[in-house]
């Protein structure tokens, strides 16, 4: 039901019902125009009714008369009343036609009418005027049932009981008639009566007074006075007197009233009565035509009235309508026009009415300009969601697959590092293998020492000896064999001195090539460690490089005989372990870089080692010559003591000669002692600095397996990041799809 | 007498010397040329601190270059001075290494065996890899044949060409 229908119900609800009341009280009106114009007509016919029964009275009067005496005047007269009921008749029929009566009294009525003719007939013949009266009193009784019979109709407005007292004054003028007629008749016999008759007559009488002083007899001012003036008027008197006259000579008879004069007289009173009625009747009349057209008027008034309150309610009701409908609709178009515009948010209600309409429209209009903002922010960041979830996919992929990189590099690397672990760890055993071969030189220099120490302890002896040759050859004359004996034991002593050098020699040079060969190891340990400290990718070249120092260290062990064969089997071992590490990779760069500070520690100190055995080399090989030379020397006195004794002076000064040699010799080989202790010091300091190597080693192999560890933890973040990143990628696809669903959504509406 | 043979590959021929001869391998390379030298002279090369002479054993075996200098190996030979010690031992004799530190560009190392001497054989006569003064013998090992350079000979002809370029 639309707002339009709903007001005009609103509206036209109270009219409808007005109109309706409207009609009602028009029905009512008419009703009472109805009962007004029944009442008029009922009021016509009761008055022509009496009229009818004024006239039978007054036949029956005449008649009673004409039968008590029967002259022609008596018949004439009654002849003419017949006449004129006839024509009073010929009314009354016309009158009940149109009279509002129930059908019975009417019926009743008209049967007794139409008696009338053979009572009539019967009234010339009649001895006896008792039963023609009685007939005549039962027509007009009927017509006086008649009578009761409309004032009992359908009467409105009060005036019911006043049409009542119509009948009220019927009655009384029916027994004034009744008493007329008897005691006329009495009175003209002029013969006593039965006392039933009297009783008849007083009852008769009695009739008329109460009928017409009865207190429920209420009539208008002007009647009511006629009433009064009628009881009180002469004629009513002389009735009375009438009246008393005969009761009081009931029995005697005589009464000595005329007849005549009293039926004139209670004739006037009737015709007063009638008179009276009439009045009543004319005023009832126009009282009701009174009533029927001030109905009428109402209703008229009623009919315009409502039309006007119709007509009123109508107009009103369509600018109303007009009013609150229009903006209504046009709000309406203006929203349907939005809403079916394909989302166009550029369009605002142009209403402008100063009512809740136009408030609605204002606030629709800011409503809708917020959507729009809202829808163009949307629209934006729908863009951007959708580029950004597209480099986020993007990135997510990048992710997923740096982190598949990640993790298989990882496990490469994880392998790798195990491999340069254990490589490092065979790295410090060769340290150790090493140190020991230091320490195994270290020992050797001790006991180059020592020999040393004996080379001395023999030139001292062999500067004592000489000291003794030169004083034997002082003097010469102890002996040949003396000096004999004593060149021989210069000889054996200076060959021992041969002897002790050239193994001092021998293992000088011997410490020379080893510390040369550790010299090498180291350098190729530096590089190889640097190697490592490097890059991944090297490892494969520093296993390289160690195969060829292991192909060195052969060589080494080769030139070194049997010394050299423990060396032999490590440098194998470092060529096995460089097969392995040909794939092993891995950083170790802080480890790595003690190691290089201790390895060049130990390179400088070996070094060092180096130059002094070249020194204590040189030395023992000048010992060497000049020891040669002194056997040679030895030699040569030997034979020129056995072959010429001149020369002892010679040996003496050569000999002396060979003491300050000797001495030198000792002072020499001193030194080289003292060089010797040193270089067993200093490869003590090798030994240390390998050692140290070696548990820098250690400790890197410990780093490289924390690495290890740390790159599995690594590897397993990535795969946890892999993970992420997959789903990371699925979820972002998923928002790309939901972004450009959003996008589309928003390109919908026009802003 | 046992011998030790240090082997190595000139392109797939398998050559070798006596370990005793053999001063040391080096690989990283770094060489200064000498102008308008003899090709076999390939240039000098600092060993720490001291020079060596560096000869292309391919050019000097009549080979083809096959590989670039950064992937060959320098073979670093001892000195007269370095093996009189073995000489005095009765072992390397007439073997004659000069006063210089020679090094042979090689290709390839591969093992140090042991041998006996009279498994050193005459070079066969249908031997044409390498020119037959400068061989010392043949070892046969396994399915490979080892060829026992006469470092000697070689040094003698490299010095010799090489003087007379400079006369």
């Amino acid at each position: 039901m639309k707002i339009r229908h709903k007001i005009l119900l609103c509206i036209s609800l109270p009219a409808i019902i007005a109109i309706l009341l409207g009609i009602q009280y028009i029905r009512v009106q008419i009703d009472n125009t109805n009962t007004s114009h029944y009442m008029q007509n009922n009021i016509i016919m009761m008055a022509d009714t009496s009229d009818l029964v004024t006239s039978l009275q007054k036949e029956r009067g005449l008649s009673s008369l004409y039968i008590g005496n029967k002259i022609d005047t008596n018949r004439e007269n009654v002849e003419n009343q017949r006449k004129e009921t006839d024509k009073l008749l010929s009314i009354f029929n016309k009158s009940i036609i149109e009279s509002h009566v129930s059908k019975e009294p009417i019926d009743k009525a008209k049967s007794s009418v139409d008696k009338l003719d053979s009572l009539r007939a019967s009234v010339f013949n009649a001895e006896e005027s008792a039963s023609i009266l009685l007939q005549y009193t039962e027509i007009i009784r009927d017509l006086m049932g008649l009578i009761k019979a409309a004032v009992k109709g359908k009467t409105s407005f009060g005036l019911g009981k006043r049409m009542t007292n119509l009948t009220l004054l019927t009655e009384a003028q029916e027994n004034a008639a009744l008493f007329r007629g008897t005691l006329s008749g009495v009175l003209s016999a002029n013969k006593p009566i039965i006392e039933t008759r009297l009783e008849t007559l007083m009852n008769l009488r009695a009739g008329t007074i109460v009928n017409l002083t009865s207190p429920a007899l209420i009539l208008s001012d002007k009647t009511d006075e006629g009433v009064k003036s009628l009881i009180e008027s002469q004629d009513f008197k002389k009735m009375s007197e009438a009246f008393q006259t005969v009761i009081v000579k009931s029995k005697q008879g005589d009464y000595n009233i005329d007849a005549k004069d009293f039926f004139d007289t209670v004739t006037r009173i009737i015709s007063k009565i009638i008179e009276i009625q009439n009045e009543e009747k004319k005023i009832l009349l126009k009282e009701t035509s009174k009533i029927r057209n001030e109905s009428i008027k109402t209703i008229w008034l009623t009919i315009i009235f409502a039309l006007s309150i119709f007509i009123g309610f109508s107009i009103l009701t369509f600018f109303i309508v007009q009013g609150i409908i229009q903006p209504i609709n046009k709000t309406v178009l203006a929203l349907k026009d939005i809403a079916e515009g394909d989302g166009d948010l550029t369009k605002r209600i142009d209403v402008k009415y100063k009512d809740e309409l136009g408030e609605l429209a204002d606030w629709f209009n800011i409503f809708i300009k917020k959507i729009q903002a809202i829808i163009t922010e949307i629209r934006v960041n729908s863009q951007k969601l959708t580029s950004s979830s597209s480099s986020l996919s993007q990135v997510s992929n990048h992710l997923s697959s740096t982190a598949e990189e990640v993790k298989s590099q990882s496990y490469a690397l994880s392998s790798n590092a195990e491999h340069v672990s254990s490589h490092i760890s065979t790295v410090a055993a060769g340290a150790e293998e090493a140190s020991a071969s230091v320490i195994n030189i270290s020992q050797m220099t001790e006991k180059m020492s020592r020999t040393f120490q004996d080379v001395s302890q023999f030139a001292q002896k062999i500067v004592e000896n000489v000291k003794e040759v030169a004083l034997s050859s002082e003097n010469m004359s102890d002996g040949e064999t003396q000096i004999s004996a004593a060149v021989e034991e210069m000889t054996a002593s200076l060959n021992e001195v041969a002897k002790h050098t050239a193994e001092a020699n021998k293992i000088s040079k011997d410490a020379s090539i080893r510390t040369t060969g550790i010299n090498s190891r180291m350098d190729t340990l530096v590089k190889s460690s640097k190697q490592i400290g490097k890059i991944v990718g090297i490892i494969k070249n520093i296993a390289d490089k160690t195969d060829m120092l292991a192909l060195n260290a052969t060589i080494e062990a080769a030139g070194a005989g049997d010394a050299g064969k423990g060396f032999g089997v490590v440098a194998s071992e470092v060529k096995e372990l460089a097969r392995q590490s040909t794939e092993a990779t891995e950083e170790i760069s802080e480890q790595i870089e003690q190691i290089q500070k201790g390895i060049n520690e130990a390179v400088s100190a070996i070094e060092s080692i180096n130059h002094i055995i070249k020194d204590i080399a040189a030395i023992n090989e000048t010992i060497a010559a000049a020891v040669e030379e002194q056997s040679a020397t030895a030699n040569e006195i030997a034979k020129t003591i056995s072959a010429n004794v001149r020369t002892v002076k010679e040996v003496a000064s050569n000999a002396n000669e060979s003491s300050t040699l000797v001495a030198k010799i000792a002072q020499s080989i001193e030194q080289s002692s003292q060089t010797a202790m040193d270089v067993a010091r200093n490869v003590e300091e090798v030994a240390a600095g390998v050692n140290d190597v070696a548990k820098s080693t250690s400790e890197s192999a410990n780093g490289v397996k924390e690495i290890s560890n740390t790159i599995n933890k690594i590897s397993n973040a990535a795969k946890e990041s892999s993970k992420s990143a997959t789903q990371t990628d699925l979820s972002s696809a998923d928002l790309s799809r939901m972004a450009s669903l959003l996008s589309e959504l928003v390109a919908r509406f026009k802003i | 007498m046992n011998r030790k043979i240090a082997t190595f590959f000139m392109d797939s021929t398998l050559l070798g010397v006596d370990i005793l001869l053999v001063k040391e391998v080096n690989r990283n390379i770094t060489l200064t040329p000498i102008p308008d030298a003899n090709s076999t002279l390939r240039g000098l090369m600092n060993l720490r601190g001291k020079v060596v002479t560096v000869i292309d054993l391919n050019v000097c075996l009549n080979r083809p270059v096959t590989k670039a200098i950064e992937e060959c190996r320098l073979l670093i030979l001892k000195t007269d001075e370095e093996i009189v010690n073995y000489q005095n031992g009765g072992m390397l004799i007439g073997v004659k290494l000069g006063e210089d530190i020679i090094g042979f560009l090689i290709n390839q190392m591969a093992d140090v065996f042991e041998v006996q001497d009279e498994d050193i054989l005459q070079p066969p006569p249908n031997l044409t890899l390498v020119d037959k003064e400068l061989v010392e013998g043949v070892i046969k090992r396994g399915k490979q044949l080892v060829i026992l350079l006469n470092v000697t000979a070689i040094l003698d002809k490299v010095l010799s060409a090489s003087t007379k370029i400079e006369d």
